[in-house]
């Protein structure tokens, strides 16, 4: 990597090289994705968490898509605009794992 | 992850540090919903919502502690409601809960901030993720100045922001982040 790459690195992707947990990412409509969302594209790693059993025993049910559509929001290969937002890109350049429900397995791959 | 077994913190801080490495960031959105007002509490909700919006975040929070490697970056964001911005009466246990992180948050800052890692712990006011029906989406929107609920991506913004170099000198607080919601009206 060039100088030039990491001045770059810094401005576009300040979160680079850091690894950040978030509880809670479970429907693509939920604040823990848009959270999710936002941390990688400005570059961080991710290890998200889920629990749906609950959102299924709620008035607005689990994501109609499941766990793989929520996933997909953060593992688009290239950054489209979100339909139900005009500030934030759809992906980012950072890693992401999904902790399952039994936990102790993760998933870590290039997005 | 059912954060109502009281061995998923840890095995979350386990799964992040085996994927990874080490871990920079935590960022506790998860929470059980429940709706009661007085006549309506049972002690097993009320021993379920403090378990997963309570315990489940300070057990998190510990095993995030005993993690981290001491590099600059260390970021802890909770979230917690209006509760102390007006009444919640249909939903004490949920507000009890979230009254809970919100209470916490200058001791964990406090507690963390030797290492440099902030503790601040977000209300992002009423949110439009979905959960309300039309007629109350509509009725609860008058009540911002801009005409709207809040989106995910208000809350996401500033947690990213929480998250970056920028923030650093910003550790204890709890913001709320409502767009001016005018909840007496």
């Amino acid at each position: 990597m060039s100088a030039g790459d990491s001045a770059h690195t810094a401005t576009d992707q300040p979160l680079a090289g850091r690894v950040a947990i978030v509880t809670g990412v479970s429907r693509r409509v939920g604040i823990g994705l848009a959270v999710a969302r936002r941390l990688t594209t400005l570059g961080a790693d991710l290890l998200v968490t889920s629990w749906t059993a609950h959102d299924r025993d709620q008035p607005w049910g689990a994501d109609p898509g499941g766990m793989e559509a929520v996933l997909a929001e953060l593992t688009a290969q290239e950054a489209a605009p979100d339909p139900r937002s005009d500030l934030a890109p759809a992906a980012g350049p950072g890693r992401r794992a999904r902790c399952p429900p039994g936990g102790g397995l993760s998933r870590p791959g290039r997005a | 992850m059912d954060f109502l077994d009281p061995d998923a913190p840890e095995r979350v801080l386990a799964a992040a540090v085996g994927a990874y490495g080490h871990v920079d960031m935590l960022i506790c959105n998860h929470a059980r919903s429940s709706d009661g007002g007085l006549g309506e509490l049972t002690a097993a909700e009320l021993d379920a919502v403090f378990a997963v919006n309570a315990r489940a975040v300070l057990l998190l929070v510990q095993a995030f502690a005993a993690r981290h490697d001491g590099r600059p970056g260390g970021r802890v964001v909770l979230f917690t409601s209006g509760q102390q911005l007006g009444p919640m009466s249909g939903e004490l246990a949920y507000a009890a809960s979230k009254a809970a992180l919100a209470g916490i948050t200058v001791s964990l800052a406090d507690t963390l901030a030797d290492r440099g890692i902030t503790v601040n712990t977000v209300n992002p006011g009423p949110t439009d993720t979905a959960y309300v029906d039309q007629a109350t989406r509509e009725r609860v929107a008058k009540m911002f100045p801009a005409g709207r609920w809040g989106t995910p991506d208000d809350a996401a913004r500033l947690v990213a922001w929480l998250c970056t170099d920028d923030a650093a000198w910003v550790t204890g607080q709890v913001i709320n982040s409502e767009g001016g919601f005018r909840r007496y009206r």
